[in-house]
């Protein structure tokens, strides 16, 4: 492997294009015109623009990449998160073109991307998962297993995943209406409209564990994350390791989750998701057969550079690491900066990088694909950029992540960075009393407080100042005050 | 001279005043002497009240961007002689887009009478679909966005036949 293209955009093509750097190894983006000035676009050592109705199309489009990959010579394909990171075909192309794909083999993605395949895999190699019913053609039969299963229920689309496609229903009166939504979006969204439902655990955790595994039969495990706090099951801020696991639940869940990665075969690096119940009990929820969003938490407390570790294992090279290896040391978390209004519904926001000024300090680490004047458009997801803290514990790391929030300065589109400072600073987010419905519970004291008193008149201040003609043309009888004092 | 901000739907009348070291705001009745100094890239040393800010500017259109204290603002400049004409004007007989996003749906022409609480177009938006539905029974006078278009917030979305003066 000598040269890697890239087939993402924004803050996660950036990373990668970091590791292929310290490993010496070339890199290719491809992008569509609306990323031309982007910041992935100037770092790589190529680029090569792909035409396309739209922005997202252009990294949908699978012949167009792997012609790029072609013309550029490149020898492997890293998909990143999102677009083609989890499609199974995507991956067979890439291998049928003789190039190398930087994750999982396309069997295994098919296998686990199919959300119902999956489920019955994990519980046939004895591994808990929810209560659940699945879509069937007989419709009525279906309704009536469904039914079985318990209110509230969750409605998730087969081919969804990472949140996609999910509805929470909790009376059996809206169930058949909100099958058809789920079904027809799940058409729309992934060209499969088979859904399942499952029970709904109420307060639970979301946890994760890192896996890694090679060619040759070996997985490890790079310990667990806790996703808890979240929107929309879209995750906001993430940390490592999961603060209040005991050690024996910790080692079962780890242990789970390798197994799991045996069960299936699976190769490079991925994360199986659990469900973690007040009472103890955890149940697997889906594999991401690709690198996470998350993934730096790992990277600050176990020190592995998981991009790297993901190309090691695409060359066919055994791990470097045993699992006596893995050491995690101290807290991490991890924020996710979104172009939203806190003030309205966390409704998406749009515009262009004016200004950006990232945080920094010992443990600090900022995530992002930006650049000043590029604008924010809802052609992509909202996710902005992600900052990163590592302390020696959970407090430390929170402060740090505090301070780099209030530091960040990032002026143009409206984001919710101030939101996410006013959820670190909560009782219950120190206290480390999570749930998926966190942000909920708290949403008044989490209600971000408007400008007023001193706060206020410095802002206004510094907004008729900053035009220096202000004061300039001073009406009567204002004027002929001079000096006057109240 | 005379300015009108509006911070998050707030609107604030400030004056602002020379003087010989910066200038003095005048807010409601409170005089508070400030000044910025501009030390480049974007950042300013602001003082207000005699306390010293560090701060972080940038204007765009009627939109003062502004990092002070910790935490980004947006501020609009509002243009005195608009806000009079929309004051003015009547009850809207448009929807207007919520948020940001895609038309995934369209259900009605122009010209289809629609009833109250029915569905008019459903847009995407977050992963998440919004029906736009009839405020009130009427007849659709203009589909603005097609199917697949892309809207920013406050984009208007359909439009209904003025009501009938009864």
């Amino acid at each position: 492997m000598k040269k890697v293209l890239i087939a993402n955009r924004g803050e996660i093509a950036v990373r990668i294009l970091r590791t292929l750097r310290t490993m010496g190894l070339e890199s290719v983006v491809v992008h569509h015109a609306a990323d031309a000035a982007s910041l992935a676009v100037r770092e790589a050592d190529e680029a090569r623009e792909i035409a396309a109705a739209t922005p997202v199309a252009a990294y949908l489009d699978v012949a167009a990449i792997l012609a790029a990959a072609r013309s550029s010579g490149a020898d492997a394909i890293h998909p990143g998160y999102g677009f083609l990171a989890e499609n199974a075909d995507f991956a067979e192309a890439v291998e049928r073109a003789g190039l190398t794909f930087v994750g999982p083999p396309p069997r295994v993605i098919r296998l686990l991307g199919d959300k119902i395949h999956a489920r019955e895999r994990v519980a046939r190699a004895g591994f808990p998962i929810t209560p659940s019913a699945t879509d069937s053609s007989d419709r009525t039969a279906f309704l009536r297993a469904a039914r079985e299963v318990g209110f509230p229920l969750l409605v998730k689309a087969a081919a969804g995943g990472g949140g996609r496609g999910m509805r929470i229903v909790r009376s059996p009166d809206a169930l058949e209406a909100e099958l058809e939504t789920a079904r027809r979006e799940a058409e729309r969204s992934f060209q499969d409209g088979r859904v399942y439902v499952e029970r709904y655990v109420e307060r639970p955790r979301h946890i994760e564990v890192q896996i890694l595994s090679d060619a040759h039969g070996n997985h490890l495990h790079l310990g667990e994350r806790e996703c808890s706090v979240q929107r929309r099951f879209q995750k906001i801020i993430e940390e490592a390791p999961a603060p209040v696991l005991t050690a024996a639940q910790r080692r079962r869940l780890c242990e789970a989750a390798v197994g799991i990665a045996r069960a299936v075969g699976y190769r490079n690096a991925g994360t199986v998701e659990f469900l973690f119940a007040p009472s103890g009990e955890f149940y697997f929820l889906e594999v991401n057969t690709r690198l996470q969003v998350e993934h730096p938490v790992t990277e600050m407390v176990t020190g592995i550079d998981l991009v790297a570790e993901q190309l090691r294992a695409a060359m066919g090279e055994p791990l470097s690491l045993r699992q006596e290896d893995v050491v995690a040391r101290g807290h991490a978390l991890e924020v996710r900066l979104c172009a939203e209004d806190p003030g309205s519904g966390h409704t998406p926001t749009t515009g262009e990088v004016a200004l950006l000024r990232a945080p920094g300090g010992p443990g600090v680490r900022f995530d992002g694909g930006l650049c000043e004047g590029q604008a924010v458009t809802t052609s992509f997801d909202s996710m902005l950029a992600k900052l990163i803290a590592h302390g020696a514990d959970r407090a430390q790391a929170i402060a740090r992540m505090r301070q780099a929030l209030r530091d960040l300065v990032l002026l143009g589109v409206a984001h919710n960075g101030a939101y996410l400072e006013r959820v670190l600073g909560h009782p219950a987010f120190a206290s480390a009393d999570l749930h998926t419905h966190f942000l909920e519970q708290h949403a008044a004291d989490l209600a971000l407080p408007g400008a007023a008193g001193p706060d206020l008149v410095t802002l206004l201040a510094a907004a008729v100042l900053v035009d220096p003609s202000a004061g300039a043309d001073v009406p009567e009888p204002y004027a002929s005050m001079g000096e006057w004092r109240n | 001279m005379r300015r009108i901000l509006r911070v998050a739907d707030q609107r604030h009348e400030v004056l602002v005043l020379p003087s010989r070291e910066g200038r003095r705001l005048l807010l409601g009745r409170d005089v508070h002497p400030a000044s910025l100094r501009a030390l480049g890239g974007g950042e300013y040393r602001l003082e207000v009240d005699g306390m010293a800010h560090r701060a972080w500017i940038a204007v765009r259109g009627d939109a003062i961007h502004v990092h002070v204290g910790g935490r980004s603002w947006t501020v609009e400049c509002v243009d005195e002689l608009a806000e009079t004409a929309a004051a003015s004007g009547g009850a809207s007989d448009t929807a207007e887009a919520p948020m940001p996003g895609t038309v995934v749906r369209v259900m009605v022409e122009t010209g289809h009478a629609v009833r109250r609480g029915q569905t008019l177009v459903v847009i995407e938006s977050m992963k998440m679909e919004t029906a736009i539905v009839a405020w009130r029974d009427g007849v659709v006078a203009a589909v603005h966005r097609p199917l697949g278009s892309t809207f920013d917030r406050r984009a208007p979305l359909v439009s209904l036949e003025p009501e009938p003066s009864s």
